[in-house]
Order: structure tokens, then C-alpha cells, then sequence
């Protein structure tokens, strides 16, 4: 087994740390949680000295980062109500134009009504550019899973949006 | 217009192409914050260190140790001198027995009775 070093995990926190801060942020809509969480990912990565150089690292870190969102939720037996109660926020390009900001919060209205499986994928496809392929690589799923989670979240966000 | 074609395909891909969310704090600041300190702390060798628990333990077996020895040591002399006696190395001439005899019961009686007893012991001896 090779040992982790340093400079390997340095360069894995460069290259993955805001991915799954963006991530866990699709999911739950919390800044400081998403933060908690993806440092605690990273210090158990140091920690237990586990070995990047088998898998997909991106992978197991959006796992691990699942697997912790949800366990914080099942411990506090409050998911739906807490994630319910979360604003969905976002930061635009255009923010400093005046008119947009009604628009923007139409967005962030509309993308919060959708399901949080929903919000990851379109999102993932959306904003970060991922392709379906890279999607499925990083959430463990099949690529024909993540275009029919796409394909339904960007019907309902242009029936929310509309409907607004 | 229709509120159907209002947002479109093409507008909601445009609109979200430019959006983020929010991250808070820069990634080299948390590093810098928590990675920092926590793998310098990780990579600092362990001082060991002796919990007290068996520190004690370590002492008490070396005094159990130190106890049986200085009980052997002392008990030994005696024992031997039982052995040599057992098997007549050192003998005790009868009056020396006697005496000892005497002086032991001597402890449980009473003077005048001690008396009587001694005269006629030591008549019924020399008698003897």
C-alpha cells in the first residue's frame, strides 16, 4: 500500500476540496455545513492515510461526503425540516445589475423546491460544466441515471420558474 | 407572452452557466486555518509515555519480588537449624532439654506449685 504524503494530499485538496464544497452546498443549501463537512472529509482522508492511488478519489470523496451529510441529518432527525427551512443561495455573474436581482431569487426559489438528487445533477451539469459521464464518475451512478435526473429537474425548474 | 416561453431551455442553461454558489471562506485560508497545525500535529512523533496504572503495576511486582526474597532469606537460617537438629547435627544435652522444658511450663504455673513440682522431679532424677 503507498502511503499518502503531503504534497499527494495537498494536491488532492487543490483539486477536489471546492468541488465538494459546491456539492454538499447543492445538497443541503448550507455554506458553513458544506464547509464542516468537507473539512472533515479531508482530515479523515489524512487521517486513516488512505490510499488515493486506487479508484476514483472524486468518487470517494463525494461518498464520504454523502455518507456524513446524511449521518449529521439521521443524529439530529431533523432533515426535512432543516433542509426545508434553508434558502438555496446564489452568486451571479450580473449580480451588480438592479433588475436581476428579482430574477435571480426566482431561481434560487425555484431550484430549492427541487429534490436535492435533482439539484446536485442539474447543477453539476449547469454551472460546473460536467458532462453526464463525469456526473456518474463522481456520484457512482450510471450515466443514463444522471441525464433522466437532468432531464426531470430541468422540466421542474421551468415549470417552477414559469408558475412564479 | 406566453408564461411557458418565458424561461426557456436556452435562457435557464445561460442564466445558471453564470451562476455559482456562495463558498464562504478561499480554500487556502481553511488550509492555511485547520490543515496546517492538524498535519504538523500528525507528523510530530509521539512522546511515549508511561501511564501511571503501570507504572504501579511495575512497582508492586518488584516489591512482591523484593518481599519473597528477604522472607527466604530470613526464614532459611531458622530452617536449616530445624533440619540440622532433625537429623541430629546439633544436639542438645539433657540438661539443656531439661532445662528448657522447665522454664517453658514454668510459665503456666504457679510459683509454690512450680516448688513442689521441681523437688519432686528432680528427687525422682537423681533417684533414677
Amino acid at each position: 500500500m503507498i502511503k499518502l504524503t503531503e504534497e499527494d494530499f495537498k494536491m488532492i485538496y487543490n483539486t477536489h476540496f471546492d468541488n465538494l464544497r459546491r456539492y454538499l452546498y447543492y445538497r443541503s443549501g448550507d455554506q458553513d455545513l458544506s464547509e464542516d463537512i468537507a473539512q472533515n472529509v479531508f482530515m479523515k482522508i489524512w487521517k486513516k492515510k488512505i490510499d488515493t492511488t486506487k479508484g476514483n478519489i472524486k468518487s470517494l470523496l463525494f461518498k464520504m461526503g454523502t455518507d456524513e451529510f446524511i449521518s449529521y441529518y439521521r443524529r439530529s432527525k431533523i432533515e426535512r425540516e432543516y433542509v426545508n427551512s434553508q434558502d438555496f443561495k446564489l452568486v451571479h455573474q450580473d449580480d451588480d445589475d438592479d433588475d436581476f436581482s428579482e430574477k435571480k431569487k426566482m431561481y434560487e426559489k425555484a431550484l430549492k423546491a427541487l429534490t436535492d438528487k435533482q439539484r446536485v445533477a442539474l447543477l453539476m451539469n449547469k454551472m460546473e460544466g460536467l458532462t453526464y459521464k463525469e456526473i456518474a464518475e463522481s456520484l457512482n451512478l450510471s450515466q443514463k441515471a444522471i441525464e433522466k435526473r437532468i432531464s426531470q429537474a430541468l422540466s421542474v425548474l421551468k415549470n417552477n420558474l414559469n408558475s412564479l | 407572452m406566453n408564461k411557458q416561453t418565458k424561461f426557456s431551455d436556452q435562457k435557464i442553461n445561460n442564466f445558471l452557466s453564470k451562476a455559482d454558489v456562495p463558498l464562504g471562506k478561499d480554500k487556502e485560508r481553511i488550509w492555511a486555518e485547520k490543515f496546517d497545525s492538524f498535519i504538523a500535529n500528525e507528523n510530530k512523533p509521539q512522546p511515549v509515555t508511561i501511564s501511571l496504572f503501570n507504572l504501579n503495576w511495575r512497582y508492586g511486582i518488584a516489591a512482591s519480588i523484593a518481599i519473597l526474597i528477604a522472607v527466604t532469606i530470613y526464614l532459611n537460617p531458622l530452617e536449616n537449624m530445624q533440619n540440622r537438629m532433625a537429623f541430629g547435627e546439633l544436639s542438645a544435652t539433657e540438661e539443656e532439654l531439661f532445662a528448657d522444658e522447665t522454664m517453658i511450663e514454668s510459665l503456666f504455673i504457679e510459683d509454690s506449685e512450680f516448688d513442689d513440682w521441681f523437688e519432686e522431679r528432680y528427687v525422682l532424677n537423681v533417684v533414677n
